[in-house]
């Protein structure tokens, strides 16, 4: 994960991130399922360690986590529609 | 509670043709993928993944903990015929079953034939339906009637109102879900959902 490129671990976020939300989702009528609850587990994780991972090699992506460093990073990074993200 | 069976769209037969075809149209490639990561479904905690605290020894998928044991989950109708896109009731309309008739319990007015119901304009609120008995889990009844009297009040221009007692409203059964096998996240999101058993094709159209 840390040897991915910009779009490749975007895409990673996007698609772990959606299924994060499905899983969610799941467990809101099956909260006590094993299986459910260590998928969303195993998901979740590897959501947080690819976000962590995309904001220190490349930009914040979303305003809860930009670094002061005298200056609004946020938005400094490309938007979706100047192809920031490949959707 | 009676279930309208008709209210379940799909049965064994289509819903395995549909996945079927999902798999070798589009998923060919993460379908093995899956397969590598497939977690395991067997027994959890003597009971199958995704039922609930109240699971019994032989209670099947779908069925509720106060279903009687005659009552099959999901009602499943019988066999009907598959539209051109693989999945029933294609094209159909809500309330009307696939070869026009009307629902089990309705009846046309007089004048009305009772297959004529290819178009809007040949729907309306004339429809009637006998005194009919509904029935809860718990064996409650109740006798019920109704009379379509749409066509009066301040909805009588609504053109959904104008179809009457032809779209009866149903209480809707929908199954528990049981854990399955997942698509890969990449796959997942191009799908529209993670769960291999909810990727069906919709085949519906608007009203």
């Amino acid at each position: 994960m840390e040897n991915m490129c910009r779009e490749d671990l975007m895409k990673l976020i996007q698609s772990t991130n959606f299924i994060v939300i499905e899983l969610a989702m799941y467990l809101d009528t099956h909260p006590e399922c094993p299986c459910g609850l260590s998928a969303y587990e195993d998901y979740s994780s590897m959501l947080q360690q690819a976000v962590a991972i995309y904001e220190r090699k490349f930009e914040p992506l979303t305003i809860y986590n930009v670094e002061n460093n005298g200056s609004w990073d946020y938005v400094q990074s490309p938007w979706p529609w100047q192809k920031g993200c490949d959707c | 509670m009676e279930t309208n069976s008709d209210v379940n769209p799909f049965d064994e037969e289509v819903r395995a043709e549909a996945n079927e075809k999902l798999t070798a149209d589009s998923c060919m490639k993460c379908e093995q993928q899956c397969n590598d990561c497939m977690r395991p479904g067997g027994l959890c905690d003597n009971r199958p993944c995704g039922f609930g605290p109240n699971y019994r020894p032989g209670m099947n998928p779908g069925m509720r903990p106060n279903m009687r044991p005659n009552m099959r989950p999901g009602f499943r109708p019988n066999k009907k015929p598959v539209g051109p896109c693989g999945a029933r009731p294609c094209g159909g309309r809500p309330g009307m079953r696939p070869d026009g008739r009307l629902p089990e319990g309705w009846r046309p007015s007089d004048g009305m034939r009772s297959n004529s119901l290819g178009s809007d304009s040949e729907l309306h609120s004339e429809w009637n339906c006998k005194n009919r008995m509904i029935q809860d889990a718990q064996g409650r009844s109740m006798i019920i009637g109704c009379e379509g009297q749409t066509m009066s009040g301040c909805h009588m221009n609504d053109p959904m109102d104008r179809l009457g007692d032809a779209f009866p409203p149903v209480m809707a059964f929908v199954p528990w879900q049981q854990w399955g096998d997942l698509y890969e996240p990449e796959c997942g999101l191009k799908q529209g959902t993670i769960f291999k058993d909810l990727n069906y094709i919709f085949c519906g159209t608007r009203c």
